[in-house]
C-alpha cells in the first residue's frame, strides 16, 4: 500500500473470481451475437389479419364482435426489458427480468428496436435462468419460452414469457407494430370478443 | 504483435475476434486492481463487486472504439471513474445481468474474514467522507495515482488531460485530503513535492 490511511487491499476470492469469469464470458457470447436483421415492421400483415377477423365477425351476424385491443407503439428504444415471469408491478426499478440498455458499441447502439429478439438471446445465453447458472450452456443453449411483447406506460418494450394473451393478462397494451422473433410474425396481437348485445 | 503470446494486446485482440476466454483472462489479469479501485471508490466491498462486472460489461461494449497496445489496465481504469462516479445509474442499467453475490449458505464461515472486511469498509468510508468532499477532478487524480499506483502520464491519459494537470490536481488534492484526515506528510516529503508518496516517477 503506498498510503498508511487506507485499509490493505484484498482480492475477490479465487472461487468467485472463476464464477464472475464463467459469467462474463457468457454476457461476452450473448452480446456478440448480432440480432437478426429485418428489413420492415409487419404491418401490413398486422392490419390485413385484424380487419379479416372483424369482417369475418360482422359476417356471420353472430352476437360476438370482435374488438382490438388497442395495441401501443414502442416510443422508447433506449431500453427494454426481458421479463422472467408473466408478472408486472409497474415501472419501477426493480422488476423480475433484465433491463437491456443501449449503448455505444456494435449491437443496439442506436436503440432496441427488436427487443423480442435481443430477449430471446438473453434466454438462450441462460441469462433469465433462476440463480443464473455457471458453467457452460447445454448444448444449443437454453430453452426459448413463447414470448410476447408488450408496451409499458413509458413507452418502453416489454418483453414476457407466456401465451399471446399475456399483455392483456396484466393489462398492458400489446406491442405494435406486431414484434418478430427471427423475422417471424410473433403471437402478440390478442383478439378478444366484446359483451354480448 | 504475435498471435501466440499473452500479453493485454494480443488477448484483446482475440477477444474481438470472437475468443470470449480471451477476454475471460483479460478479466483474471485485472479483477484485482479494478476491485480494489472500485472499492475505495465506494466504500463497500458488495458495491465494489458489481461495479465491478459493470466495468468489465461496459468495456466490452465499447470495444469497438478500443485499441490495445500495451496495458488494458488504463482503459479499464477510465470506465471505472465512471461507473463509480455514479454507481447506483450504472448498476441500474445492467439489473439483471450482474451475478448476483453468493447466499450466505454458500459461503464458507470465516468469521475472522467478514470481521475484518467490516473494519475495511469502516476505515474506507471515514476516508472516503473526507475524499469527498474535494473537487471531483482532485478525487480522480488521486485515486489513480496515490490509491492504485498509476504514474501522472498513465493517469494523464486516462483522464484525457495534460500531465502537468494531473500533477497539480494532485497537489492540491492531496494537501486538502490530508488536512481533513488530519494525517501528516510522509517523511522528507512536502505536498507539491514531485516525487511524493504513491506516485511512481514519470518515464515520459
Amino acid at each position: 500500500m503506498t498510503v498508511n490511511y487506507l485499509p490493505p487491499p484484498r482480492p475477490l476470492p479465487e472461487q468467485r473470481v472463476q464464477q464472475l469469469r464463467e459469467h462474463l464470458q457468457r454476457f461476452v457470447v450473448t452480446e456478440r451475437e448480432p440480432a437478426p436483421k429485418r428489413s420492415r415492421w409487419r404491418r401490413r400483415g398486422f392490419l390485413g389479419g385484424a380487419g379479416a377477423a372483424i369482417l369475418l365477425a360482422a359476417g356471420t351476424g353472430t352476437a360476438v364482435a370482435y374488438v382490438l385491443l388497442h395495441p401501443k407503439p414502442v416510443t422508447n428504444f433506449t431500453s427494454a426489458r426481458c421479463y422472467r415471469t408473466a408478472t408486472y408491478t409497474g415501472t419501477g426499478a426493480s422488476f423480475p427480468g433484465m433491463e437491456l440498455a443501449s449503448a455505444p458499441g456494435k449491437n443496439w447502439a442506436g436503440g432496441i428496436p427488436h427487443a423480442l429478439d435481443a430477449c430471446a438471446q438473453m434466454w438462450a445465453g441462460g441469462f433469465m435462468q433462476p440463480g443464473l447458472p455457471s458453467g457452460h450452456p447445454p448444448q444449443g443453449g437454453y430453452a426459448v419460452p413463447p414470448l410476447v411483447g408488450c408496451t409499458l406506460p413509458n413507452g418502453i418494450a416489454a418483453i414476457f414469457p407466456g401465451p399471446p394473451d399475456t399483455c392483456e393478462r396484466l393489462g398492458l397494451p400489446a406491442q405494435t407494430p406486431v414484434p418478430t422473433l427471427h423475422g417471424k410474425p410473433a403471437p402478440a396481437i390478442t383478439l378478444r370478443p366484446s359483451s354480448p348485445g | 504483435m504475435s498471435g501466440a503470446d499473452n500479453s493485454d494486446g494480443a488477448l484483446w485482440a482475440r477477444a474481438c475476434a470472437g475468443d470470449e476466454h480471451a477476454f475471460g483472462a483479460l478479466f483474471v489479469r485485472h479483477v484485482d486492481a479494478v476491485y480494489a479501485f472500485c472499492f475505495r471508490r465506494l466504500g463497500s466491498y458488495a458495491a465494489a463487486e458489481d461495479a465491478v462486472q459493470v466495468v468489465f460489461m461496459d468495456t466490452w461494449r465499447k470495444r469497438d472504439s478500443v485499441t490495445v497496445e500495451e496495458s488494458l489496465l488504463p482503459f479499464l481504469y477510465g470506465v471505472a471513474s465512471n461507473v463509480v462516479r455514479n454507481a447506483s445509474r450504472a448498476t441500474r442499467r445492467y439489473a439483471g445481468l450482474l451475478l448476483a453475490a453468493p447466499h450466505e449458505d454458500e459461503v464458507a464461515d470465516h468469521a475472522d474474514e467478514v470481521a475484518d472486511r467490516l473494519d475495511d469498509e469502516r476505515q474506507m468510508q471515514a476516508v472516503l467522507a473526507a475524499f469527498r468532499k474535494l473537487p471531483q477532478r482532485e478525487q480522480e487524480a488521486l485515486a489513480l495515482c496515490d490509491w492504485q499506483d498509476l504514474s501522472h502520464s498513465e493517469a494523464a491519459a486516462v483522464l484525457g488531460v495534460p500531465v502537468g494537470t494531473v500533477k497539480s490536481r494532485i497537489t492540491r488534492g492531496r494537501k486538502r485530503l490530508r488536512a481533513a484526515l488530519g494525517v501528516s506528510e510522509p517523511n522528507g516529503v512536502e505536498p507539491g513535492g514531485s516525487t511524493s508518496e504513491g506516485v511512481r516517477g514519470e518515464s515520459s
